[in-house]
């Protein structure tokens, strides 16, 4: 396919077949390979097909001994490997060194346990100062609550009391089945108005339609004179 | 048992008429175990719009405020009874306020906004929200504005 592109954008698109690469290079991000020459798609050309590259032969008795000088390097690169291999081992996972980690272990963690203990004896002095603290306040607050509520029953009952004598004092003008027929006769003969204005001296006009009463000026004998003249 | 106020619109009717249903409608609080504190006649008046109950169409009527404690829970039943009496309007049932916890404070409304202690308290507040605030000083070293604009 990307050769069929290719032979479509040089018979459409280009003009000279010579600079094909380059304009393909604008028209397309394409990747070059072999150093600026040629597209990744671009196959051998024509005249390199057939070529077969010489192959150089060294002579067997090279051979031979570079195989020899590889092979040893190889076993004396193993046998180094190996050694170093085992002593990192014996390092790690030695008797005397397991050991000695285990003593520093167990150093370290008798060392952790110490100051563990330091650390919480300090905490349960502060702990129990505090608690001796929040115990004295919570033991403060009952008081006060119960003080509060003493005083709270107290103000009730003062108050529900002065609510019952007033409630006394209003029940000789309850009206009951007994009085209702003279209640209603003298509702129906007292009518009431509950509408009142007020004005800015704070003087309160009681009724519907009530007015302030205006006052009469005195007339003013002068002005009526004056009129006249005119 | 909490006081409550029931106002009453009747028919225009002769006054011993009225005095029956006013008698009618004491006996129904009186059924439920309550007692009347006071009945008051506000006359008869036209009312603000046409109302109608029960077939007609009324323009007039007899305004009553009764003030009454009962039961609560027979209230609806009241309700229900006054609902059906063919006389009575309209009728509704008020809880009356405690009055003696009324503070008057005109004086203090009355004045011009920035004499009320409430809003010398709301520009207080502003004051100090302002103070609060950081200003940027220029003449801190810098050479721009660091913020925007």
């Amino acid at each position: 396919m990307l050769r069929s592109v290719s032979v479509f954008l040089e018979s459409g698109l280009c003009g000279k077949p010579t600079e094909f690469n380059n304009n393909v290079c604008c028209f397309f991000n394409q990747q070059c390979v072999r150093w600026r020459r040629k597209p990744r798609w671009l196959p051998v050309a024509k005249t390199k097909v057939f070529r077969v590259p010489v192959k150089n032969h060294a002579p067997p008795e090279e051979q031979k001994e570079l195989k020899r000088l590889h092979d040893n390097y190889k076993t004396a690169m193993k046998s180094i490997r190996y050694y170093f291999t085992q002593r990192a081992v014996k390092l790690a996972t030695g008797p005397e060194v397991v050991a000695e980690h285990k003593r520093l272990e167990e150093e370290d963690h008798s060392n952790c346990i110490r100051l563990n203990d330091e650390w919480n004896a300090e905490v349960a002095l502060l702990r129990e100062e505090r608690i001796m603290r929040e115990k004295e306040a919570k033991h403060e607050a009952i008081l006060k609550a119960v003080e509060d509520h003493k005083r709270q029953m107290e103000e009730r009952r003062l108050k529900v009391e002065e609510f019952i004598r007033l409630e006394k004092e209003k029940s000789k003008t309850y009206i009951t089945p007994q009085n209702i027929d003279a209640a209603i006769e003298r509702a129906l003969s007292n009518e009431v108005d509950y509408n009142f204005s007020i004005d800015v001296q704070g003087n309160i006009y009681k009724g519907r339609r009530a007015k302030p009463e205006t006052k009469k000026e005195p007339l003013n004998e002068q002005k009526y004179e004056a009129q006249a003249c005119d | 048992m909490p006081s409550y106020e029931l106002t009453l619109l009747l028919k225009i009717l002769p006054k011993n008429e009225l005095a029956v249903i006013l008698k009618r409608a004491a006996s129904a609080i009186f059924n439920t175990g309550g007692i009347i504190r006071r009945i008051d006649n506000l006359g008869s008046r036209s009312t603000p719009y046409k109302t109608s109950s029960h077939g007609f169409v009324h323009k007039e009527a007899s305004y009553f405020v009764i003030e009454f404690d009962a039961p609560p829970a027979k209230l609806d039943s009241l309700l229900e009874e006054y609902n059906r009496d063919v006389d009575i309007i309209r009728n509704r049932i008020f809880k009356t306020n405690d009055e003696s916890s009324f503070e008057c404070t005109i004086d203090q409304e009355s004045k011009p906004a920035p004499y009320r202690s409430e809003i010398i308290k709301m520009l207080e507040e502003v004051k100090k929200k302002a103070a609060r605030q950081r200003k940027y000083k220029y003449n801190c070293g810098l050479d721009y504005y660091p913020f925007q604009k």
